[in-house]
């Protein structure tokens, strides 16, 4: 089974590209286009995070269930979306983000 | 500096995690065709599949005379001098690995605690403390982010390494710092966290 990394990151990059122009364009305010953002970041790390704990308790105890490998998928597909959304997060905050370098 | 990135990429490198066995898939997998669904993958016997998601396979020499030799999960038929290759069932453990998943996250959370006092008790300011943690933040988003690429890419085309098995070593620490941190973080920017669901966020 193999991973969808090129079209998960072709698709938000896309999407961000989209709503990125719509708030530069004035159809939507800032705070929406950094809302959607920060939702999609939130869920996307909720989903990462959590099965990525629960698969490491699960090697560390040994323990294997039926859903592991369905967890290591979507682990791993929601994985390649939170990379993306990461860096257009730091896109959105740059200018905070540029003073932690500072 | 320059030394101490040799001397972590030596240490990235070099940490000996490496397990092969047989039936023994962290993930209860059966059966994983290649290139396989993580980045253990390995096919010893050449069938295609992952031998940490099937059984080992036996040897059956097989002579006119029929004679079984007991074993521990092991049988030798001999008839016609023909040797044929067997699977047998053989339970076996999964495959533990310490990730140190609760040590990390308490050390994590002493040290925020420790920054967050420091800050409280006015011996460093806000930024500091934020300054701090953001760029925590950061390492464990980037070196999580680039290690989980490397396995995406190491799984999709089948690549064979020594190093695969010390990457994903590397892959769960730093996404347990990340997870870790990310928990902080939400904790320090808290207020507009919260107006990001009351829909008043500016």
């Amino acid at each position: 089974m193999s991973y969808n990394i090129i079209p998960v990151s072709i698709l938000l990059i896309g999407a961000y590209i989209l709503s990125f122009v719509f708030y530069k364009r004035g159809f939507i305010r800032k705070v929406l286009h950094v809302r959607i953002w920060n939702i999609l970041i939130f869920f996307s790390f909720l989903i990462v995070g959590v099965f990525g704990i629960i698969l490491i308790a699960f090697i560390e105890n040994g323990i294997t269930t039926p859903i592991s490998q369905k967890m290591l998928f979507w682990h791993v597909e929601v994985g390649i979306a939170l990379l993306a959304i990461s860096i257009f997060h730091i896109h959105c905050y740059w200018r905070s983000f540029r003073r932690i370098l500072r | 500096m320059r030394k101490l990135w040799i001397i972590l990429i030596l240490i990235i490198v070099f940490t000996p995690i490496a397990i092969y066995a047989w039936n023994d898939c962290p993930y209860g997998l059966i059966n994983d065709p290649y290139p396989g669904q993580c980045p253990r993958y390995t096919d010893t016997n050449n069938d295609g599949l992952c031998d940490h998601s099937q059984s080992p396979p036996q040897t059956e020499d097989t002579t006119t005379n029929t004679t079984e030799t007991g074993g521990k999960g092991k049988r030798k038929v001999q008839d016609n001098n023909q040797t044929t290759t067997v699977n047998t069932v053989q339970e076996k453990p999964a495959i533990t690995t310490n990730y140190y998943l609760i040590p990390l996250t308490i050390f994590l959370v002493l040290l925020y605690i420790s920054s967050y006092l420091l800050y409280k008790n006015k011996k460093i300011n806000v930024r500091t403390h934020k300054k701090i943690w953001n760029l925590i933040l950061t390492v464990g988003y980037l070196a999580t982010g680039i290690t989980g690429i490397f396995l995406i890419l190491v799984v999709n085309y089948g690549i064979q390494l020594s190093v695969n098995l010390t990457i994903n070593f590397w892959h769960a620490e730093f996404a347990i710092i990340m997870t870790v941190t990310t928990i902080l973080h939400i904790h320090v920017y808290w207020r507009p966290f919260k107006k990001i669901f009351r829909g008043i966020y500016s």
